[in-house]
């Protein structure tokens, strides 16, 4: 008796390469998304308006690409100097990024809806 | 002659690319000292997935390319025509390489973190070879 054996893992591979990439489209909108309304804002929205962001395959980045981003992520100068005391637009804060990014990676899974046929 | 090389010199023959000018190996260059139009890639694995009983193997490298220009279009079209050619085998003659299977897919075109009015697309293919012991010098 001959058998006959289908592989079918390199179209699954591409499959999870190819909606992988997509689902981290998503959290990437997502986290720029969350992040606006409690990313410090003072006279202008330029924090707010300078991020950006890039999906190439299974790796996403975000960046608030303002010199003095990492400052008011930080809440705080790099040697702990110059603590941010109030912040002028309530609800706004340090820790905005990392906030958003742990907001979306809470509900992971629903990036992946509707992609996992 | 390691998969890298051999793979550059495929897309130099290929796109009209010259290395080292418009395609670079490992990473792009900072924008201040190339064009916007530029190819790079990135090659990785040489995992063993058959041994022979004759101690050759058959081994897979992933390679990524890159493609950035300024008009999504140009990206787009240059990544998908590199695609059809990859995913023919029998196009792709790799020197120093005996290719049995070669399989690419296009993956995103995004932004360019560096300049915002630049594109960047990436294409993945994942290239199986016969492999006995090889010089990589």
């Amino acid at each position: 008796m001959s058998v006959r054996i289908i592989d079918n893992t390199p179209l699954l591979i591409a499959k999870v390469k190819a909606n992988g990439s997509l689902a981290i489209k998503r959290a990437t909108d997502d986290v720029v998304r969350i992040s606006r309304p409690i990313t410090p804002k003072g006279a202008t929205n330029f924090l707010r308006d300078n991020v950006k962001k890039q999906v190439l395959g299974l790796m996403g980045k975000i960046v608030w690409s303002v010199v003095y981003a990492q400052y008011q992520e930080r809440g705080m100068r790099r040697d702990g100097s110059r603590k941010v005391r109030r912040y002028s637009t309530g609800g706004t804060g340090k820790a905005f990024a990392e906030n958003s990014v742990r907001e979306v990676t809470k509900n992971k899974s629903k990036y992946l809806k509707g992609l996992l046929k | 002659m390691n998969i890298s090389k051999s793979f550059a010199d495929f897309l130099e023959t290929l796109l009209g690319a010259t290395l080292g000018q418009d395609l670079f190996i490992g990473n792009a260059p900072s924008s201040n000292k190339v064009q916007d139009s530029i190819w790079w890639m990135v090659a990785t694995g040489g995992s063993r997935i058959t041994d022979a009983v004759t101690g050759e193997s058959v081994k897979e490298y992933s390679i990524e390319v890159y493609r950035r220009a300024r008009d999504y279009k140009t990206v787009y079209n240059d990544l998908q025509s590199l695609e059809v050619t990859l995913n023919c085998t029998e196009c792709v003659e790799l020197e120093g390489f005996d290719t049995i299977d070669i399989r690419a897919s296009v993956l995103s075109i995004d932004n360019d973190l560096d300049d915002e009015d630049r594109k960047v697309g990436l294409l993945q293919s994942t290239i199986d070879v016969y492999e006995d012991c090889i010089d990589v010098s």
